[in-house]
């Protein structure tokens, strides 16, 4: 009779996690949204810092204005996408060593947060380009690598979705991970002396700091960091969740 | 170079970038999160669905 | 060590032989190359005045969406005819079947190279044997190919195979693309530049980082 039990636990299926938060299938929509422990409430409360910082306590820039501002949040999106190709290169060679599912799982979550929050630097740093430089586009070191990331990111992405075996998937993904890490800091110094052999009318972010903005950009820089690492544990528990549902549904289709 | 007024000061119609740099990254992590949660909801619904299944056949819970 | 050179050699000798009686690699990559190089022509309207601004960068897409053809063949081949369980039975090291692959690809490359020079150097009426030239080629090669021949890999098991080839590998090995469009641009320009740029030192990096990493990591792509 626990021939099920035993099936069910070394085909890795984790009875606690399921059991789980069934309880928030009742809630409302209200309640669902707020954060839910100590690190929820924490983001919330540095997110409001940042806003304030950003808008209110950071001085207008001198030569660019009040658009100055998108760099606050600008510079932490870019930032907190390569921390999560970081994580996603960190879990890959985890899981090549270990072949324990969650550093896979993480690796996948880590990717697809890092996808988002690149696209969100692109984004930002187009809008921030065009009143600054007169383009929406520049290839610059810094954008370009980041465009880089981007695209490894979505290779990464794609070659995840067009296998089927979850242990295939997660081997090769982990290869492509771990090599496109790797790239990235080569990408970013070939362009840059690509850049500085021939230089071009539209230089660096050639701002003036002062201590006020450092500050600022530290708090955003904060800000951005824990709201990825909370967007990342929602979306490892959802990760989590979907392979005990595969598990599940093998389990099932195995009687 | 281009949108910098002669004085070095820059036009305020330059605001609306500012409006659509942090519309573009609340608007992305929103969304973003709701995609998660939604997600959440369609697999909690699936994995209580199997779990009743598994239970159903084998009189013994799932250890939970 | 002898029976890991000798499946080393093994492979690449079943490859080039193979080759050598169908030609059909070989043949389709000078094709698509000399054909990339029409199509440049009249995308970019290449007169005498603007051609050793663009000639570095029509020379090295070329070879490299050549490249992709030839590395696509590499593994679709063994697939397709069933080779691959017969290649992975053999008692040896892994990595033996990457060094074998990168050889064959290697050399199916530089053949293809080796014919395309000299269409381009009419084309463009450029000095394209020089050393230093040759030398950037080859190391633009390897570094291409050892990174390619790993993404091949890894493409063969998905459902998409020629696709994911050009996604994976693009992105990664845009600094091989920069170092040589930029030295190959310095090596066949009148006015060269006065200082000697760092490609040759990115390339030769990103050659021996990425074989490395891509002969470390080549036998978990065919694990169960």
């Amino acid at each position: 009779m626990s021939e099920h039990q035993g099936a069910a636990v070394s085909h890795g299926v984790d009875p606690a996690r399921i059991a789980r938060r069934g309880s928030a299938a009742g809630q409302s929509w209200v309640a669902r949204l707020l954060p839910s422990d100590p690190l929820g409430w924490l983001v919330l409360a540095f997110i409001v810092a940042a806003l304030f910082s950003a808008l209110i306590y950071a001085p207008t820039e001198a030569t660019m204005g009040d658009v100055q501002r998108i760099f606050y949040f600008h510079v932490p999106s870019a930032w907190v996408g390569f921390l999560s190709f970081g994580i996603v290169f960190v879990a890959s060679i985890q899981w090549l060593r270990t072949k324990r599912p969650w550093w896979d799982a993480l690796a996948a979550s880590a990717a697809e947060v890092g996808v988002m929050f690149t696209t969100v630097a692109l984004v930002t740093g187009s809008i921030w380009a065009k009143p600054t430089w007169g383009t929406w586009w520049d290839w610059d070191p810094r954008l370009t690598t980041t465009l880089i990331l981007w695209l490894v990111y979505v290779s990464y992405a794609m070659l995840r979705s067009m296998v089927e075996n979850p242990a295939k998937r997660a081997s090769l993904a982990a290869v492509v991970g771990i090599l496109g890490f790797i790239d990235v800091p080569v990408v970013f110094m070939s362009i840059r002396w690509w850049r500085t052999i021939h230089p071009v009318v539209i230089s660096g972010a050639g701002m003036d700091l002062d201590p006020s903005m450092v500050t600022t950009l530290m708090i955003c820089l904060t800000t951005f960091t824990l709201l990825q690492l909370h967007i990342l544990r929602l979306r490892l528990h959802l990760e989590l969740q979907r392979d005990d549902a595969r598990r599940l549904r093998d389990l099932i289709l195995e009687d | 170079m281009g949108g910098i007024l002669p004085g070095g000061k820059i036009d305020m119609g330059s605001l609306t970038y500012l409006f659509a740099a942090f519309t573009v990254i609340w608007l992305a992590v929103l969304l973003y999160s709701f995609s998660i949660a939604s997600r959440q909801k369609s697999v909690q619904r699936e994995l209580e669905m199997l779990k009743a299944i598994v239970e159903e056949r084998d009189p013994e819970r799932l250890g939970g | 060590m002898n029976s890991y050179l000798n499946k080393v050699l093994a492979i690449v000798g079943k490859d080039v032989t193979s080759e050598l009686r169908s030609r059909e690699v070989i043949s389709s990559m000078f094709v698509f190359a000399l054909l990339v190089i029409v199509i440049f022509n009249f995308a970019f309207e290449l007169r005498v005045e603007n051609k050793e601004a663009v000639a570095p960068g029509v020379l090295w897409v070329a070879i490299i969406f050549a490249g992709m053809l030839g590395l696509n063949r590499s593994f679709i081949n063994e697939k397709d005819r069933g080779c691959m369980e017969g290649l992975l039975l053999c008692p040896v090291d892994r990595s033996a079947i990457y060094m074998g692959k990168l050889a064959g690809n290697l050399i199916f490359m530089l053949a293809m190279e080796a014919i395309i020079l000299p269409v381009f150097a009419a084309f463009f009426n450029l000095p394209m044997f020089t050393p230093r030239l040759l030398l950037i080629v080859l190391l633009g090669t390897v570094g291409f190919v050892a990174v390619g021949t790993l993404f091949s890999a890894v493409a063969v098991h998905t459902r998409a195979q020629e696709i994911m080839l050009p996604i994976l590998l693009l992105p990664v090995t845009v600094p091989v693309l920069v170092a040589a469009v930029k030295a190959t641009g310095d090596l066949l320009s009148s006015t060269p530049p006065t200082t000697e740029g760092p490609w040759l030192g990115v390339l030769v990096g990103f050659d021996v980082i990425f074989f490395t990493a891509a002969f470390l990591t080549f036998e978990y792509v065919f694990q169960e």
